[in-house]
């Protein structure tokens, strides 16, 4: 899509999630699917009449902030088009997207395509347990985002849907880092 | 048994603050709590490992307030909460717990609790529930 595609009709229209960010990275508009995939999602505090005009880092904080920062600056300075495919699911559908970030005008023009959206795999076989499990066979699982700690020297913290859909023996809640620097970044 | 609040009754002006023990096997966890709770005026001590807290209650009290959680290593909070309980009939509990610890909550309660609080809610509700149970 390109600038000369950035008509307003055309964006509410469109099926795909988009916003633009103006100079400021304000939220200056958003589109019709924006506020269905808020509904659909438990977002209707972010529906569109509440977020225009907010600083879009409002809404993104800690490592994603940082990246975020970095791209959309790039982005505006280099005059380039950027894009990223990402996974943004819910507990039982399996949802990916692309999102491409265009420079429109010395505003941001912003679209999250679903490439995919299947339902979860429901089973959580024992080799996937064990992997997840420690030596006291206690699994932690973070209370916000609700990801599981991998065992292994890197500590990564996986989504596993079995988990989510069905409560699992023996858990332990804690915070994965980057909830914990969320929730630490609001009482800084 | 006199209970705590009893105890140290003449403790409770504005200068002193109050102390709170933190019991939770996840040191994030334990870390924002503490900072929650600083930030709200309170003398924290945290504490991830659960064999040791009747130990810490016993030695390093009198506390004005538990924050327990109830899915650890053993000993759980199931296990903890009828023990502090009866060894400190006085001192307000709350219990913390997960998405899949929260049916767990009001059996909790039963078991000696002052008030649950899961901790997806914590961040929200962790200063606003402390200050309550105290001010009771």
């Amino acid at each position: 899509m390109g600038a000369a595609q950035t008509d307003e009709k055309a964006i509410e229209s469109d099926p795909s999630v988009i916003f633009v960010l103006d100079q400021d990275l304000r939220i200056r508009l958003c589109n019709g699917a924006w506020d269905r995939f808020a509904l659909e999602n438990g977002g209707a505090h972010l529906l569109r009449r509440s977020i225009l005009g907010r600083p879009i880092f409002d809404f993104i904080s800690g490592n994603l902030a940082d990246h975020y920062r970095k791209v959309f600056r790039q982005t505006l300075q280099r005059d380039i088009v950027w894009q990223q495919d990402y996974e943004c699911s819910s507990p039982s559908v399996l949802r990916r997207f692309c999102m491409h970030v265009y420079p429109v005008r010395g505003e941001l023009l912003i679209v999250n395509s679903l490439l995919v959206q299947s339902e979860h795999d429901r089973e959580v076989s024992p080799a996937i347990e064990a992997h997840y499990r420690d030596s006291g066979g206690i699994l932690l699982m973070c209370s916000n985002c609700r990801r599981v700690r991998a065992k292994g020297p890197e500590a990564r913290w996986d989504w596993v849907p079995g988990f989510v859909l069905s409560p699992p023996a023996r858990v332990s809640h804690g915070l994965c880092p980057p909830c914990y620097e969320y929730y630490s970044s609001k009482l800084d | 048994m006199m209970s705590v609040r009893d105890q140290f009754v003449g403790r409770y002006d504005e200068d002193v603050p109050r102390r709170v023990l933190v019991v939770d096997d996840d040191l994030n966890i334990l870390r924002l709590f503490s900072r929650i709770l600083s930030r709200g005026g309170y003398e924290v001590r945290t504490e991830e490992s659960s064999p040791n807290v009747i130990r810490i209650l016993d030695r390093e009290g009198p506390f004005d307030l538990v924050v327990l959680d109830l899915c650890m290593p053993k000993p759980d909070g199931f296990e903890l909460l009828p023990e502090v309980r009866s060894r400190y009939p006085g001192l307000r509990i709350l219990v913390t717990s997960g998405f899949f610890g929260g049916e767990f909550l009001p059996a909790s309660e039963l078991l000696g609790a002052s008030a649950t609080l899961r901790k997806s809610e914590a961040p929200r509700l962790l200063l606003s529930q402390v200050n309550q149970l105290l001010e009771s």
